[in-house]
């Protein structure tokens, strides 16, 4: 998984690596890159980090532009709908890629498998499982079965309807047949709050959203999303080890760039190799302090 | 990841987040 930190001294290093002048089938006309959140959001933060390295390895102008609302889809349907030229980008969250147009089918104006180039995926980010310190559950085996237990009772928060948040609650109850009702909420910080207060039982959150409640001992980080631990949490086991059902249990949030359908090979070719430059194995190494970049797109 | 393994990554999500939106039968809200 690629930390914040990590995704910063990536971009350094990218930065220094890249040299030129308008390459790889590039016009020298500005690069945009369309984030479908508001500036200071996880995706916005990701787009920024990648613009220097690759203004430096192109050699042209790259400019980030926040086209927020309609779950992201506005800034996606611009790409979409844009020329193939590698000129306009966009930076995306799986929801409006991969998870929107099963929940917005009628009010889509593009096909993101059919209208946008996927290029270089960027970030993977687990969520974390966290419920109230006085319940009573320490592990991801413990909240599979206190979930079992009191099948109808419980809930579960999200930062919203349609989110990897919700979807990883939801497998959960599939796969392990609970019945953990889903409770929406508007952003990650009330959804993890009311887990504090009791409101409701657990919530599938953001590292990043969790973690200040996690580090004042109100809130409990019992199970991860992802098949691996998490590097910071790592006395948490993932939901895959809680139950023989769950044994393939996987939901993870992610995030890279898509360019425009039929931009040329060459294009997204320069540009993966930009991004790959960047996230290469030359990360620095993991402390103990260093956060993850869950994130709120 | 390649653009094409990337692409390959990105179509295989979203068939799993369909299957989860169907199966939960989430709403959009509105």
């Amino acid at each position: 998984m690629l930390t914040r930190r990590e995704i910063i001294a990536a971009a350094g290093l990218a930065l220094i690596a890249g040299p030129a002048h308008a390459q790889g089938g590039y016009s020298d006309r500005p690069i945009r890159i369309l984030v479908g959140y508001p500036a200071g959001g996880g995706v916005d933060i990701v787009a920024r980090l990648f613009a220097e390295p690759m203004k430096a390895a192109l050699g042209q102008s790259v400019i980030v532009e926040n086209r927020a609302g309609a779950s992201a889809m506005i800034a996606a349907s611009a790409v979409a709908k844009s020329p193939p030229d590698g000129l306009t980008l966009l930076m995306a969250a799986s929801g409006e890629v991969a998870i929107n147009q099963h929940l917005y089918r009628d009010k889509m104006s593009y096909d993101p498998l059919r209208e946008l180039a996927p290029v270089a995926l960027v970030g993977i980010v687990p969520c974390v499982v966290v419920v109230a310190a006085q319940t009573p559950v320490r592990t991801a085996a413990e909240l599979i079965a206190y979930a079992r237990a009191n099948r109808g009772k419980l809930s579960f928060s999200s930062s919203g309807i349609g989110n990897p948040q919700q979807l990883a609650g939801e497998l959960m109850n599939s796969m392990a047949g609970t019945d953990v009702l889903h409770v929406p909420y508007r952003g990650s910080a009330p959804a993890v709050t009311d887990v504090a207060t009791g409101a409701v039982t657990m919530s599938f959150s953001s590292l990043a959203a969790a973690l200040p409640l996690i580090q004042d001992g109100r809130l409990r980080a019992v199970a991860v999303t992802s098949r691996e631990r998490m590097p910071q949490l790592p006395d948490v086991a993932p939901l895959a080890e809680a139950a023989p059902e769950l044994k393939s249990y996987e939901l993870l949030n992610w995030f890279g760039l898509f360019a425009t359908a039929a931009t040329p090979e060459s294009i997204v070719a320069r540009l993966n190799e930009i991004v790959a430059t960047g996230l290469r194995d030359k990360r620095p190494p993991r402390s103990s302090k260093s956060r993850a970049s869950c994130r709120e797109s | 990841m390649s653009p094409a393994q990337y692409r390959d990554f990105v179509t295989s999500e979203a068939e799993k987040f369909g299957r989860i939106v169907a199966q939960a039968n989430i709403k959009a809200e509105n």
